[in-house]
């Protein structure tokens, strides 16, 4: 698969645009979002109960390191709106897949497009259940946070290792999202799909050389924590990408 | 894209180093399995899913079998939350199975495929069986690696399978802690049923050094299976995301063992082209698996 650079200049402006437009529609459909009306919906939310909060105690306490975002939280974002807002994130690493595809080798190109393939297939899984949420765009905010790291790529270790940090981020992004997801059957989704971001991220960083401890990034745990791109170890905050 | 080789001493110094963060974590999960059970607000199939062992209200506990339940061990062991491989199955299952498992490749695809069994209280407390009955199969771990280790000709990978047999006996030690503070007796055998059923058979069929990475590799993804399983099952969020967090680095083990012990290419890291992990529940009835 190859991008010339004007291709990839174009994709960047098209980035733009969808950034721009995107952010005059999410803001009003999240204002939409309040917390009672919220909770009032869910289904098999035990919230309130003891349980739930021995289990707050057990992930601060041991899952959740590096601490985690409460500003999805203070959101409000009810289940379909996370899904649709992890088919918009799987729909950009597509896009990012696709840009990078360009300096890939022959022999590493096929396996770039086995991720590209289950980062659609995830889309489609978090797609069909996103209900009115659903997308069919990339995430505007994410695409236009990654170009310029994707226009800096020069070489193949440069794509893999722009790789190695999204997939991660991809995984503690859905590690976060179990914190949020009230429906069992989002969590049962999202749940199969974190272990193959995280074997990604492993794959690519052995690929690229990188040391056993150093395919754990976050060691023993993945991580919960969310935060706005530029860490590494934090997933995609909704707050921020949303 | 080609698999990366580590020499002995590159092995051992990252061995080392995964080793030190199991110990730094071993109190917070002493901790966590203190509340686990000290809760009693949290269901015991919440507890039996978290820990990968049956749930002793369930009917299906009685039909367990096959290798399903080596996920278990690594988890049933309380959720081994390091990247220990557990005992052996002896059983060199196909890629994204394990052994007498017939869990489908893919969890969720669609809308329609999405269902989970949400747990529910099943009724009475049997917290300490579940904890001895984890217990039992962390010993049944530690046990089997001792016994594999004869297997092992690789001097770094025998280091390996010492380092994650001393895992395991950490795993045991939090164990016995939990249940001796609950006023309970330390489990000191080995869980007698699980191994019959399922260890013995294939530790007396394994011969060489590759069929015991195999059988780490089995259990690995048996774990990672188990966690996504219980990951889509328990009824809280946290506890959801707690088991995640676990799932996801036991599905890192198993790429790297493919990759870097068995030099296997990324394409077996995903069989079938798989987009999901397995999320069916690999735990599956043994009779006497459980331990009261």
């Amino acid at each position: 698969m190859q991008i010339t650079s004007r291709q990839f200049r174009s994709l960047a402006a098209d980035v733009d645009d969808l950034h721009n437009e995107s952010m005059k529609t999410f803001a009003e459909e999240t204002a939409d979002i309040h917390t009672d009306a919220y909770r009032a919906s869910r289904r098999n939310f035990i919230a309130g109960s003891a349980g739930i909060v021995g289990a707050v105690a057990l992930g601060s306490a041991l899952v959740l390191p590096r601490g985690l975002s409460r500003r999805a939280f203070a959101a409000g974002l009810d289940d379909q709106t996370i899904a649709g807002y992890a088919q918009g994130v799987e729909l950009a690493a597509v896009a990012a897949y696709t840009a990078a595809a360009g300096v890939l080798s022959k022999d590493t190109l096929p396996v770039a497009q086995l991720f590209l393939s289950h980062h659609q297939q995830h889309a489609d899984a978090f797609g069909a259940v996103a209900g009115d949420k659903a997308t069919t765009e990339p995430n505007a905010k994410l695409i236009a946070a990654l170009t310029p790291t994707l226009k800096g790529i020069k070489d193949e270790a440069g794509a893999l290792e722009f790789a190695f940090v999204l997939e991660g981020q991809a995984a503690y992004t859905y590690a976060a999202a179990l914190t949020l997801l009230q429906d069992p059957a989002y969590a049962a989704a999202t749940a199969t799909i974190l272990p193959i971001e995280a074997q990604h991220q492993t794959v690519l960083g052995i690929a690229l050389g990188k040391s056993v401890t150093d395919v754990f990034p976050t060691g023993a745990f993945e991580s919960a924590a969310l935060g706005d791109g530029t860490d590494p170890l934090a997933g995609l905050d909704p707050a921020v990408f949303g | 894209m080609s698999n990366n080789n580590l020499n002995n001493d590159e092995l051992r110094r990252q061995l080392r180093s995964i080793d030190k963060m199991n110990e730094s974590a071993m109190p917070q999960w002493r901790n966590a399995l203190s509340r686990i059970f000290g809760d009693p607000n949290m269901s015991s199939d919440e507890k039996a899913a978290l820990l990968g062992v049956p749930a002793p209200g369930r009917r299906d506990l009685f039909k367990m079998g096959g290798a399903a339940i080596l996920g278990a061990a690594v988890l049933a062991a309380c959720g081994s939350d390091s990247k220990d491989t557990a005992a052996t199955t002896g059983t060199t299952a196909a890629p994204g199975t394990t052994a007498g498992t017939t869990a489908p490749t893919t969890g969720a695809t669609t809308g329609d495929t999405m269902e989970t069994t949400p747990t529910t209280d099943g009724g009475g407390n049997l917290d300490l069986t579940l904890a001895k009955t984890a217990a039992s199969l962390e010993k049944l771990a530690v046990d089997v690696y001792g016994t594999a280790a004869a297997l092992l000709t690789t001097p770094a990978i025998l280091d390996a399978a010492t380092l994650f047999s001393g895992h395991h006996q950490m795993h045991l030690d939090a164990l016995n802690g939990v249940i001796t503070g609950a006023g309970g007796e330390a489990v000191t055998e080995q869980n007698a049923a699980v191994f019959n059923a399922l260890i013995k058979p294939s530790l007396d069929k394994a011969k060489t050094e590759a069929d015991a990475l195999m059988i780490a590799l089995a259990l690995e993804e048996a774990a990672a299976q188990t966690y996504a399983f219980a990951g889509g099952t328990l009824s809280t969020p946290a506890l959801r995301s707690t088991i995640m967090t676990i799932g996801g680095v036991e599905a890192r083990h198993a790429a790297v063992l493919r990759m870097v012990a068995l030099a296997q290419t990324p394409f077996d890291v995903f069989p079938d082209k798989r987009a999901f992990f397995p999320g069916a529940n690999p735990l599956e009835g043994i009779d006497g698996a459980l331990i009261s």
